[in-house]
């Protein structure tokens, strides 16, 4: 009796909508057309009707009627009833492309049907959640969902819902690139689809295997599969599964250089994708077939279908892939005007594609938000619970458990703070002890005593010959030396405008003891800001002092040092040039013991320690200068030091 | 009359010395040549025959010990003169040679110059240049002042040091034991390059000669010799790592 009724109104409202189709809510004339019917029959037709426009399309309608079958339902507690109405509002928020808005109800639905145990509605519903998960890009979630699906279809033996589970899983894998993984789901999916003979489930299979071994770029087994998937899809006569499988096998061949059989692959493809008057995929495959024809050199012939394919298609980012690929063309065959257009059409696209995923991103975030909600409440319900429980219980010996317990906990707690604080302790005042023998070294590397006793030394010099001007001048510049020096070498990065005073009267003084021993001459190109410019202190003069000690003393004739510096991009090149006897022959009569190079040694150590903190480490390059009869004619040190800009 | 030769690589070097010479010693020292290298200072040595040198260690092509080394006969007093270099001053001290400082202070000039007059054509200070030479390629002798002269004792015949006020005593190989005039910490910083290590605020021992470790609240060190010396509860966990290390 029931039936008859229902399939009375089924074909009623059947015919109302092919009158009335669009937009306009039915609900009240349905509502009041099944008046008269019992609770739990409305509450069926009502689910049923859902289930007819959501088929149509129509989501909006589909979801005003569950939501009339859930009151009911729930007003007369008619479970089924219930369920089946919460399914059906998920699947419209679903057909509304509202995932967010579904879940919750899928979740309910869920719920139920595991306590009317119809554990195959249950492991759909989990499925779907996983889905809905899957589209909101939250894998994990999605992965979560499909697993406990896959498993109750297992429990109860269902070849078709663990098919379906498992292929959710796989995509998951898929999409997460764990390909291995990715293969094993799909296989058990293919398994259960050729064991339950569900065609078109074994072609969606086979298709997939081939897109993940093309993703591994086992090329030959991806061939296989899809010629295998494109078999079964012409079984079904799913003439979009063809096209698809169609346009994969092409792209198989354009990778492979056979450029020919792709052309002929991509066009069968385009074939049918117009005759199911798919325009994305019509789009698409205008798109690959201008790949093709730019590969083979036929330019014009790409422009034009990428263009076709550029006004066809409506997915954003799909235009932007096509824009991109049209200005490296235009590019290519120097056209920049039009390269430069399609640069702009490019970042327009994009920028509507980061709108509307930071728009997806704040759905997640919402997703988020409301999952946490939910767990805290979740939480909270668990804490009552466990108060109940407790008070419940032998209050006593529970509460004393707890004190000891929490005692414990607080005294782990402390324990593990303060060793943490105490290692933190210990690792700053190491840093710091690093820090401040680094900084003594420093000191004393700009410093050399050696320089100050010999300077001094020519002060008194000055004044036994009753030269007091020179005395005053000698002195006033070493005086400004040894204060510049002791600034510099309390920051770890000086203005090379710093660095340029402290070797121009290193040198006037150098100059100066060794009675004009040699000339020198510091070269800084005009367009470097010398101000700016940011380097580490110290690293220039050790090699000066160098030449004048190892190159320049031991010369009969007048010697030269010739210091220059460069700037290109982020680096500052510095040379310093003399003319004396070379390294080899300095080595033969290498006086200084002690001193000897403890400058440059310092350098080492401060160049390993400034390669941890910079990007990009400072070289140190030596080289002998020789002349066209072979001779040695002094030493050149190239530095390169990447420059911080002080802002 | 003396007749100096003023060797120093610096123009400025040289003309501090003579300027001071010239104030203080006019009728005393007559300077007969002045050198900027090993190589003209070893001419000129020739050349004058002279009774002192002023000698800078460091030179553009040597060092003032290399010069020495070149003079098959040294005659001649040396004052030597350094800047800085550590090592020249720690071989002066090995040897127990006096050397000036630059700049040069007039007061320890006059001191010098009064040791010249003491010490030239001395047995004393021909056996000093003698250790300080020999020395070049690792220490092997130590000079020790003592109150009746300057013993000259091979490093490794040290068993150790007691200090003794501001002197010191060391103890050598055979029951010998010599009273120097001068303060154990001096010694130490000397000798701890040698495999010397200082145990105790009045003891320095040689690390070769160590037979047994006694534990204590610092332990005691039993040394071949058969003496018994008391290690410092401060120095005791560093010296025991310093022996276990060896």
């Amino acid at each position: 009796m029931k039936n008859v009724l229902l399939y009375q109104f089924f074909s009623f409202f059947l015919f109302c909508s092919t009158i009335a189709w669009g937009q306009t809510d039915h609900t009240d004339s349905i509502l009041s057309a099944i008046s008269g019917l019992s609770p739990v029959e409305q509450t069926d037709t009502l689910n049923a009707l859902s289930v007819f426009y959501a088929g149509n399309s129509q989501y909006y309608q589909a979801k005003r009627l569950a939501e009339e079958a859930l009151s009911l339902a729930e007003i007369h507690s008619f479970s089924k009833g219930k369920c089946e109405a919460l399914k059906n509002i998920a699947e419209s928020y679903w057909g509304l492309k509202d995932y967010l808005s579904a879940i919750p109800y899928y979740n309910q639905a869920a719920e139920l049907y595991k306590d009317l145990n119809d554990r195959v509605e249950e492991s759909f519903c989990l499925n779907a959640i996983g889905a809905s998960y899957r589209r909101l890009s939250k894998f994990d979630k999605a992965l979560e969902f499909h697993l406990k699906s896959l498993s109750i279809a297992e429990r109860i033996n269902n070849e078709q819902r663990v098919a379906i589970a498992s292929y959710s899983v796989a995509y998951i894998y898929h999409v997460l690139h764990n390909y291995p993984k990715a293969l094993e789901y799909y296989f058990k999916s293919l398994e259960m689809n050729q064991s339950s003979g569900d065609a078109s489930g074994i072609a969606d299979d086979l298709n997939n295997i081939g897109a993940v071994y093309f993703e591994c770029k086992e090329y030959d087994k991806s061939l296989e599969y899809y010629t295998k998937a494109m078999a079964s899809y012409r079984q079904v006569s799913d003439s979009a599964g063809i096209a698809r499988t169609l346009c994969n096998i092409g792209n198989i061949y354009l990778l492979k250089g056979e450029i020919y059989k792709a052309l002929e692959y991509h066009q069968k493809s385009l074939r049918l994708e117009e005759e199911c008057n798919n325009t994305e995929g019509i789009a698409y495959s205008y798109s690959n077939i201008a790949e093709i024809y730019r590969q083979s050199g036929d330019i014009a012939k790409a422009v034009g279908f990428k263009e076709r394919a550029l006004t066809l298609s409506n997915d954003l980012e799909f235009k932007q892939r096509v824009c991109d690929s049209l200005r490296v063309i235009h590019e290519q065959s120097k056209n920049f005007q039009k390269a430069l257009s399609y640069s702009l059409q490019s970042s327009a696209y994009k920028d509507s594609v980061l709108n509307s995923e930071s728009q997806q991103q704040i759905l997640e975030l919402q997703t988020k938000y409301e999952t946490e909600k939910k767990e805290n409440q979740i939480e909270n319900l668990n804490k009552e619970n466990l108060i109940k429980v407790l008070e419940a219980g032998k209050q006593k010996t529970h509460k004393n458990y707890i004190i000891i317990l929490s005692i414990i906990l607080v005294i782990l707690i402390a324990t593990w703070f303060s060793l943490y604080r105490l290692k933190q302790l210990n690792y700053r005042n190491e840093l710091k002890k690093k820090n401040l023998a680094i900084e003594k070294d420093l000191l004393m590397a700009q410093i050399n005593p050696h320089f100050i006793f010999n300077s001094l030394n020519s002060v008194q010099g000055f004044i036994g010959e009753n030269d007091t001007l020179s005395a005053q001048r000698y002195l006033s510049k070493f005086a400004k030396l040894i204060r510049l020096n002791l600034e510099n070498s309390r920051s770890p990065y000086i203005s090379l405008k710093n660095e340029y005073h402290s070797l121009q009267l290193f040198l006037e003084l150098e100059q100066i003891r060794f009675d004009n021993k040699f000339d020198f001459i510091i070269a800084i190109p005009g367009e470097i800001n010398q101000e700016q410019v940011q380097i580490p202190p110290m690293l220039i003069q050790p090699f000066v002092e160098n030449a004048i000690i190892h190159g320049i003393m031991h010369l009969n004739e007048k010697g030269f040092i010739k210091i220059n510096f460069l700037m290109d991009n982020n680096f500052l090149f510095c040379s310093v040039e003399d003319n004396g006897i070379g390294r080899e022959k300095s080595a033969g009569i290498t006086i200084r013991k002690d001193h000897q190079s403890l400058g440059l040694k310092l350098i080492d150590e401060r160049i390993e320690l400034l390669k941890d903190q910079n990007k990009s480490p400072i070289s140190v390059n030596v080289q002998d200068l020789v002349s066209e009869s072979g001779a040695t004619r002094g030493t050149l040190v190239k530095l390169i030091i990447p420059i911080t800009e002080d802002i | 009359m003396y007749k100096a030769i003023i060797i120093d690589d610096e123009k400025k070097g040289r003309s501090v010395i003579a300027g001071l010479l010239h104030r203080l010693y006019r009728d005393e020292i007559q300077i007969v040549a002045e050198a900027d290298s090993v190589e003209t200072a070893f001419i000129k040595i020739k050349k004058h025959h002279p009774d002192v040198l002023f000698l800078d260690i460091q030179l553009p092509d040597g060092t003032g010990f290399d010069l020495l080394e070149k003079v098959p006969q040294i005659d001649f007093f040396i004052i030597f003169i350094t800047a800085y270099e550590q090592y020249a001053i720690k071989a002066f001290k090995f040897s127990a040679l006096d050397f000036l400082l630059k700049p040069i202070d007039e007061d320890e000039l006059i001191h010098a110059i009064e040791k010249l007059k003491k010490e030239h054509q001395s047995k004393t200070f021909r056996d000093k240049l003698d250790v300080l030479l020999k020395n070049r390629n690792g220490y092997e002798k130590i000079a020790l002042p003592s109150q009746d002269g300057i013993r000259f004792v091979r490093i490794r015949d040290i068993v150790r040091c007691e200090s003794d006020s501001n002197y010191t005593r060391f103890y050598l190989i055979q029951h010998e034991k010599i009273l120097v005039t001068r303060t154990l910490k001096e010694y130490e910083e000397l000798l701890c390059s040698e495999k010397f290590f200082r145990i105790h605020q009045s003891h320095l021992i040689n690390l070769a000669y160590v037979e047994k470790y006694k534990k204590g609240e610092g332990g005691t060190v039993i040394m071949e010799d058969g003496s018994e010396v008391e290690v410092s509860r401060r120095k005791k966990e560093q010296f025991l790592q310093v022996l276990m290390g060896r």
